[in-house]
């Protein structure tokens, strides 16, 4: 005894007949979900950190980053304006340090040869 | 419904997920009132259960509120895209009930007044169905239900399926002789002899 195709048939037809009906329940939960997907999405947002913020994390927070600050200008101060023991200091680190001039002073052009 | 917000009915799926994603409230609520009958049917239809058909419906649609964002227009289809994702859901469960579940394990036909026992005998046939389903291999029983409950034509469940239309053919009809051979013995016990 088999089944025939016809048979078979009529049964995919009763199924695709039934009407499946879709309860209030179940579509507020479908909704909740897609607002709570949204919510979680702007907290995400809210709290994902910016570029300076992960810097700022990256150095140790604030007193890190006040410090790189505070290093830095000391730093171009002293370049452009550097105390009275620093210069006899750099000559003995990096010696003496004497200018080469290539052309004579009064012929910058090398008009003379 | 009249809402001042409220999308045009004709407004395309996509659209409607767009405007979900920018923040548009209304947008999710036409969104599952559209989708959710379509999602819902399907689910029922290969599982035969009501609470585990619901189940797969609120998954299918929170994956779907999930990949809002990343909804790129024109590329696909949000039915196409449902379709994918709830068949993928009814067959995970079909897997797990098929080796939890034996054939024999789906309810008889009861005894009753003869509307009451039509009904039933309908219904343990359709149940007998849905066991049958969930003893073919995934793609076959994601094939045949598109094409016999969901009475989708083949260019479409290739598109769902991401296969050809011969191999969604070949599949559908391996499927059926396999639900043919799984039910022939049980034909006397679902009623057809009486028919």
């Amino acid at each position: 005894m088999t089944m025939t195709e016809r048979e078979l048939d009529d049964l995919f037809a009763s199924a695709r007949a039934e009407h499946v009906a879709v309860s209030d329940a179940l579509l507020a939960r479908i909704v909740a979900d897609a607002d709570a997907v949204v919510a979680a999405r702007a907290v995400t947002m809210r709290t994902a950190p910016g570029f300076w913020a992960t810097l700022r994390t990256c150095v140790g927070g604030w007193p890190g980053l006040g410090g790189m600050v505070a290093a830095t200008l000391a730093g171009v101060w002293i370049g452009f304006a550097p105390p009275n023991a620093v210069a006899p200091l750099a000559a003995s680190v990096w010696g003496e340090t004497s200018t080469i001039s290539l052309f004579s002073s009064d012929d910058v052009l090398g008009i003379e040869g | 419904m009249t809402h001042a917000t409220d999308h045009d009915a004709a407004s395309p799926d996509a659209a409607l997920l767009v405007a979900y994603a920018n923040g548009d409230p209304q947008a999710a609520a036409d969104l599952a009132a559209r989708l959710t009958p379509r999602v819902l049917g399907q689910a029922f239809r290969m599982l035969r259960d009501r609470a585990e058909a619901e189940d797969v419906t609120q998954e299918a649609l929170l994956r779907l509120w999930k990949i809002a964002p990343d909804w790129r227009q024109g590329e696909a289809q949000v039915t196409t895209w449902l379709y994918r994702v709830t068949a993928n859901l009814c067959t995970d469960r079909l897997r797990r009930r098929k080796r939890t579940t034996p054939l024999d394990g789906v309810a008889e036909p009861a005894d009753g007044a003869a509307p009451v026992a039509a009904q039933m005998q309908d219904r343990s046939r359709l149940d007998a169905l849905a066991a049958a389903l969930a003893q073919l291999p995934d793609r076959q029983a994601q094939a045949v239900a598109l094409r016999h409950l969901e009475g989708l034509g083949n260019p479409e469940i290739a598109q769902i399926m991401d296969i050809s239309t011969e191999a969604v053919e070949s599949l559908t009809a391996r499927g059926k002789r396999a639900l043919t051979a799984i039910l022939a013995g049980r034909k006397a016990e679902l009623g057809y002899d009486d028919d």
